[in-house]
């Protein structure tokens, strides 16, 4: 028998204590820390809102301002690495929002014993991806850590953009009617993410969809202003932005889960891990809510894309308010989505 | 043999029309958590017919691990400081100690695995970490145990135990069975299990306890085909064993499979959460790896802990009562604070219920409305 | 319970194999299944095939996520059906 270092057991009271990794997860667990913790010290008009972006008014004009910190591992993967995703993340949470991005800060936290050649290429696939987005990183900051401190490298960028039609967007502008429009298929970058670090031995054709959407979205509401609410399907993925959506329209909201874009890859790795692919996160896609009359519009200009190619309608607004999310499954029949609680764990049993 | 080819909205119909032709209602009961989850996600239930009722029995293996056994696991995580690693599926379940997630929030070493194989390769890769592999599941998963602790011993590795928790399916069908306020028509059969155990040993099932049992794969139009078929026999009067998943499942199983989880491990008594202690309903290492015995190793104490107060965990498994029948349900006992381990898995019946059921039974009153 | 999902094998050496899940290649350990060879139809579970299965019937299981089209196989319920 071996001897034993002895920690004093969890008391109930202790159990609930500590932070768990599932609070960070975008899920059910993180509202209740930021509804617990973070809004009764912090609240107020703009950030009680929740939105991706923070919406500010200067002088008539409105401004967005959104701020994401970026932790991945590993640092690279499959179609993306850290860098691009810390750009892509925020440029989306202001696109979604109706804003062009104006600019972009970078803040690192390196790790010591961090290889230069790693941040070169971080910095690299920021540069590439800022690039791509037509935007500037415009300020920074720099900090080391010891090694045991940090994992590699933790990112935060925050973007600030101009609305061009100010009060446009908002959940409460959803009407029985909209349709839900995604611009492609879901899921694949939760998965290659989570392939790369759970399962580094397995060789897969799925990559990250990581892509700055404001381009695309650009295209479409410079076009029409029938899109009345948007919304970028990252953690908690499809699933958390149409929950969320059904509770803050308070209408009830019908998915099909036959028209879900879906890749034969990225569902069998899915159904190997035992993930719903509704819950996964995407950093790629975007989710708009159109009027129903605009639909055929904003799916040609869409389509004109090529973030846009395989975009299509997968659910539709009823005019029930009982602000539930309906999945119509391929065998005909319903469930009720809810959000996920928070970290996503494979599954085997 | 001859086949035919069946899609979904046939394997409905003729669901539909047994059903109507059924003398009385029916309730069948899978024991499989994935046929509890693939049930839900693809919405079977609001397909049912209403005379037919599908329970889900003790078949998500973490449901029905007992209080005793997750206290231990925890208890080992804990307090002995050792790197354990776990099915992703243990992760939430809740011990007296507190789950493992919130023992890692505590500095303990967890690590969700995919493989057995990665427990014992931490091990092996890692001399100086104490590797403690918590082995949870039924016959599907057993192998893969026996197959590390195998290899394991070839490596003469010092540094790797299991805590065995594993289970057999058809000792805790026949103790349901042998329960008095027990009362189903018959058995939607675990498809994955009985690629393992085959079909044959549902035999008795069928022949002494005059249940049908129809083995079931796992996507919608396999479940739907079973519960047509199982559905039919109730109406033909008919109490059959039906292979309706024979790509995978012969009559037999497994045969390398069988003598290596009996190589390594014997029967032996088991508690179950609702359905106590079974004899010969479990497994645990033979005398020749008993060094693998994380148990042996660190002197670990089985206890026979109570369920949480007003946890009806058991009922729920055992087709006692449906999970909104619990006083906690819903109300203390939720999917991001689940009190019961039933709540916990992603499988298990109670967050299935909370998930997809509860809310379903709001909309069909908005219908009825 | 038990997750398990069918795969191609395309590569065997002694208990070990990869397997292709539709683009995705998978390690798999075969020592429960010492008959499959390279090209065979395996169900995986947890890093393990625990069965070959019948490669007919195997791409119908792939036809049934891709078609909702499955094939019903044995005499019994042809006969039970009237």
């Amino acid at each position: 028998m071996i001897t034993t270092t002895q920690t004093t057991p969890l008391t109930p009271a202790q159990q609930k204590r500590k932070i768990v990794l599932a609070h960070g997860g975008g899920g059910q667990l993180t509202d209740e820390l930021i509804d617990s913790i973070v809004l009764p010290r912090l609240g107020n008009q703009v950030l009680t809102d929740l939105l991706d972006s923070a919406v500010l008014n200067q002088n008539g004009r409105q401004f967005a301002m959104t701020t994401d910190s970026f932790v991945v591992q590993p640092l690279f993967f499959p179609g993306a690495d850290i860098g691009r995703l810390a750009v892509c993340g925020t440029i989306n949470d202001l696109a979604v929002s109706g804003a062009k991005p104006m600019g972009l800060s970078l803040g690192m936290i390196l790790a010591e014993g961090l290889e230069k050649k790693v941040l070169e290429q971080v910095i690299d696939s920021i540069a590439q991806a800022a690039n791509e987005a037509g935007v500037q990183i415009v300020t920074g900051d720099t900090k080391v850590v010891g090694s045991h401190q940090a994992d590699g490298i933790y990112l935060t960028t925050t973007g600030v953009g101009l609305i061009d039609k100010p009060n446009q967007l908002h959940p409460e502008k959803v009407q029985p009617g909209d349709v839900i429009i995604i611009n492609g298929p879901i899921a694949d970058h939760g998965l290659a993410v989570m392939l790369a670090r759970e399962m580094p031995q397995v060789e897969s054709v799925l990559k990250s969809d990581a892509a700055p959407l404001n381009h695309l979205i650009e295209s479409v509401t410079s076009q029409t202003d029938g899109v009345v609410f948007m919304r970028d399907p990252t953690r908690s993925g499809v699933t958390g932005v149409v929950v969320e959506l059904a509770q803050r329209s308070n209408y009830h909201i019908i998915l099909n889960e036959s028209n879900l874009p879906l890749r034969p890859e990225t569902q069998h790795a899915a159904d190997m891990l035992g993930l719903d692919p509704l819950e996964v996160a995407n950093e790629g896609k975007v989710i708009m809510v159109v009027r129903g009359k605009e639909e055929k519009k904003v799916l040609d200009l869409l389509n004109q894309h090529p973030l846009g190619k395989e975009a299509c309608v997968i659910g539709h607004v009823e005019s029930d308010k009982d602000a539930i999310c309906e999945l119509h499954t391929i065998m005909g029949g319903q469930r009720i989505l809810q959000k996920p609680y928070g970290e996503q764990l494979p599954r085997i049993c | 043999m001859k086949t035919r080819t069946i899609n979904i909205q046939e394997a409905l119909d003729r669901l539909q029309t047994a059903a109507k032709q059924l003398e009385r209602p029916v309730t069948f009961m899978e024991v499989c958590g994935t046929h509890t989850m693939s049930a839900f996600r693809c919405g079977l239930h609001s397909l049912m017919p209403e005379n037919v009722t599908l329970l889900s029995g003790p078949g998500c293996p973490v449901c029905v691990t007992s209080q005793g056994d997750i206290d231990l696991l925890i208890e080992v995580t804990v307090k002995n400081n050792v790197t354990l690693c776990t099915y992703g599926d243990m992760m939430r379940v809740p011990g007296q100690l507190g789950s493992l997630e919130q023992a890692r929030s505590h500095g303990a070493d967890v690590q969700v695995i995919y493989s057995a194989m990665d427990a014992m390769q931490l091990a092996q890769q890692h001399p100086e970490k104490e590797v403690v592999f918590a082995a949870i599941g039924f016959e599907t998963t057993t192998p893969p145990t026996a197959v590390a602790v195998t290899e394991a011993k070839k490596l003469g590795l010092k540094n790797f135990t299991v805590l065995v928790s594993h289970k057999l399916v058809i000792p805790a069908m026949t103790a349901l069975l042998e329960g008095v306020d027990v009362n189903v028509d018959g058995f939607l059969c675990p498809g994955h299990v009985s690629v393992i155990i085959g079909s044959e040993v549902y035999r008795p099932i069928v022949d002494k306890y005059k249940k049908r049992c129809v083995i079931s794969g796992f996507e919608d139009v396999h479940m739907t085909a079973a519960l047509a078929r199982i559905t039919e026999q109730a109406r033909d009067n008919q109490i059959l064993l039906e292979n309706l998943y024979p790509q995978a499942v012969t009559p037999k199983g497994n045969q390398v499979a069988l003598d290596l989880i009996f190589k390594i491990f014997e029967p032996a008594d088991m508690s179950w959460r609702g359905l106590t202690q079974l004899p010969k309903s479990g497994l645990k290492l033979r005398k020749e790896y008993e060094d693998f015995d994380a148990e042996l190793r660190f002197g670990l104490v089985s206890r026979e802990t109570p369920e949480p107060a007003g946890c009806r965990c058991g009922d729920v498994i055992t087709g006692r009562c449906q999970p909104d029948e619990c006083k906690l349900f819903s109300k203390v006992c939720t999917p991001v604070h689940p009190i019961g381990p039933c709540m916990v898995s992603s499988e298990g019946t109670c967050q299935a219920w909370f998930k997809y059921h509860q809310p379903q039974s709001r909309l069909r009153k908005k219908v009825a409305l | 319970m038990c997750l398990a999902v069918p795969a191609k094998l395309i590569e065997q050496e002694g208990k070990k194999g990869r397997a292709d899940l539709h683009g995705n290649l998978v390690p798999v350990n075969i020592q429960l299944v010492p008959e499959a060879k390279v090209g065979d139809w395996i169900l995986m579970h947890a890093g393990f095939a625990i069965q070959r299965l019948d490669a007919k019937t195997a791409e119908e299981t792939w036809a049934v996520l891709e078609n909702l089209d499955n094939r019903l196989a044995g005499d019994d319920h042809e006969n039970a059906n009237h």
